[in-house]
């Protein structure tokens, strides 16, 4: 087998978040101006005018400025409301898969009653009602997507407590936070890191949906906006959608990639699946 | 089997309290009543008639009896009163519960049997042509927002080639009655089922195509091969059946989140349906409302679960044994792992 980095879908996707990373960091050095500014004429087709290369929408501004702009709110978003879902979800998995009994039972009962509602239906509400803003929409994005995260760690957890070397070191005498934080949880990390970047892809994907349906922060310029806006000149300029949509869509690909091909790599069994 | 339904439906009663209370708490526990957006609607109101909406909506008493009053309504089977479309709330969700069945149902069931299919073709021959091809495909549609394909399908379906109608349940104007009246309900359904089945379709393909190199590769396949079964013979009879359980335990725990799916779908095509409407209940803040449907989502999920559940005993005695001794949710995280 090839060395695990070197796959196409890990390359692939790497190169597109490096792209967007890129996108995010120069967004201020290229366009250092409002890009919520109009800087031309409205109804610009791109390809038509060389200082607006992606065109411009109907209200003038820059759609390459929003595009790069945008990468860092979705970068942004993406990656701080997964980090709270992370520490939600792994201190209730790690909890109740640790302890067992009551504490799960009563654990579960949560995650569960957290997976009736729709998380997205649950995120709306949140923002609507605390102001759209970036805060309001990192809170609610995390707050509403670790239930996958508990339940991962909590297998994992079952299932590692009952292995020898953490069986040794609870008779040589460890505390449950030694047991926790320094056997168990290290030994957690591979499917916990391969959910991180679904976490990351769908906080971007729910951040684009709050913002397109008018939830999104109103002084800054995200992709979920701008198609949100493109919406009203659908029928004529279409191009206003599907330039910010395909940014969406590159970004999130490139993460989807990212965890399958980290998947393959440190998963042994899936590994030996494909050598049979 | 009796047992284990009477148990979920027990569990249901339990979700549907706790979802109630929870519900309830949280909306409590947000700033902004229905009577604060009364009364910035209309502009000026004095403090008196304020308090007079309070008192007639009951929210002037304290949270306790408000949840207790709003507790007892429910088992009488009263859900409220909704002040936004000045009817009541129940009359109001079952109305849009119809046409999200339908979205939601056909969408789910075109993802099934298309992504299933393509899972299988992709498992055939890993990392083969036709594999590849799915994959790619499949890790596509998963990674586009579905409000932008719904846009996408526009442009190209209603827009461009005029094919399709692009919003709404049917033409109201054309007056169609009897079989019309369901092809034009059909022909509206067409773009958003197919929105919500190209994002659910490609999450179907993969969980099904990992899952059936798994089951390909197992010993008692080997022996019905060796049997010499023929190849239509080991999938479809002997391997199907195990291949599929991951894909109903997903399914399972996507009810919610094809629930919250919905709310852009038919946001985007003007469906009239749950989504739409509670979408339409947050804006206006309207409390009973945005209760009763997410009352009523839980319900469906809770359904959906015990579905599920009833179909994996079906297809797996081993699952039926497991789920006897209330071990589902380890089948459903193996699930999620593979």
């Amino acid at each position: 087998m090839k060395r695990w980095y070197l796959q196409p879908s890990i390359l692939l996707g790497g190169s597109i978040l490096l792209l967007v990373f890129a996108a995010a960091l120069l967004a201020g050095v290229l366009y250092p101006g409002d890009p919520l500014d109009m800087v031309g004429a409205p109804f610009v087709w791109p390809g038509n005018d060389a200082a607006v290369p992606l065109g411009t929408d109907l209200m003038g501004r820059d759609l390459a400025a929003g595009l790069l702009h945008g990468a860092r709110v979705s970068l942004l978003v993406g990656v701080s409301s997964a980090l709270i879902a992370l520490v939600i979800g792994i201190a209730l998995g790690a909890a109740a898969g640790f302890y067992g009994g009551r504490v799960d039972a009563v654990l579960t009962r949560i995650t569960e009653f957290f997976q009736t509602i729709p998380a997205f239906l649950l995120a709306i509400i949140l923002v609507a009602v605390l102001q759209p803003s970036i805060g309001t929409i990192v809170f609610a994005l995390g707050v509403t997507s670790w239930t996958s995260i508990a339940r991962l760690v909590r297998a994992e957890f079952l299932s590692l407590r009952e292995r020898e070397f953490v069986k040794a070191s609870i008779a040589l005498g460890a505390s449950d936070a030694h047991l926790i934080f320094r056997e168990i949880l290290p030994n957690a990390w591979t499917p916990v890191i391969v959910s991180t970047a679904l976490l990351v892809a769908n906080a971007i994907l729910s951040e684009a949906g709050l913002s397109f349906l008018g939830l999104g922060d109103p002084n800054v310029v995200s992709w979920g906006s701008m198609i949100g806006l493109g919406r009203d000149a659908l029928r004529t300029a279409w191009y206003m959608t599907a330039i910010p949509g395909v940014a969406i869509v590159l970004t999130v690909l490139g993460l989807n990639l990212l965890s399958d091909a980290l998947h393959a790599a440190l998963n042994p069994r899936l590994r030996r699946a494909r050598q049979a | 089997m009796t047992k284990r339904v009477l148990r979920r439906l027990l569990q249901l009663l339990g979700v549907v309290l706790s979802t109630a209370v929870l519900n309830f708490a949280l909306l409590k526990a947000l700033p902004g009543d229905l009577v604060d957006v009364i009364a910035s609607e209309s502009g000026s109101v004095t403090a008196d008639y304020v308090a007079q909406l309070r008192q007639m909506y009951g929210l002037d008493r304290n949270a306790f009896e408000q949840l207790l009053s709003y507790l007892g309504r429910i088992a009488q089977g009263d859900l409220g009163f909704s002040f936004r479309f000045g009817e009541p709330v129940l009359g109001l969700v079952l109305d849009r519960l119809g046409p999200t069945l339908a979205l939601v149902g056909t969408a789910l069931s075109l993802s099934v049997l298309v992504g299933v299919l393509l899972g299988i073709a992709a498992a055939r021959r890993p990392h083969g042509a036709l594999d590849t091809v799915i994959s790619a495909l499949a890790t596509l549609g998963y990674s586009a927002p579905m409000f932008w394909t719904a846009l996408m399908l526009i442009v190209l379906f209603g827009v461009q080639l005029n094919w399709l109608p692009i919003g709404g349940l049917r033409d109201v104007s054309a007056g169609h009655a009897g079989l019309r009246l369901w092809l034009d309900y059909a022909h509206h359904l067409v773009l958003p089922a197919l929105t919500l089945a190209i994002y659910y379709v490609a999450v179907y393909a993969r969980l099904s195509r990992a899952s059936m190199i798994e089951t390909l590769a197992e010993d008692y396949i080997r022996t019905a091969r060796a049997k010499g079964a023929g190849e239509a013979r080991v999938i479809f009879v002997h391997a199907l059946s195990n291949a599929v359980l991951p894909v109903l335990t997903m399914l399972g725990l996507q009810s919610s989140a094809l629930l919250g799916g919905s709310i852009v779908v038919e946001t985007v095509f003007g469906w009239p349906g749950l989504g739409q409407l509670s979408f339409e209940a947050i804006k206006s803040r309207d409390i009973p409302l945005l209760l009763a449907v997410l009352l009523l989502s839980g319900v469906l999920v809770v359904l959906t679960n015990l579905l599920v559940d009833l179909l994996q005993g079906q297809l797996d005695p081993r699952v039926r044994a497991r789920l006897a001794i209330g071990g589902q949710v380890q089948a459903a995280d193996a699930a999620e792992a593979a």
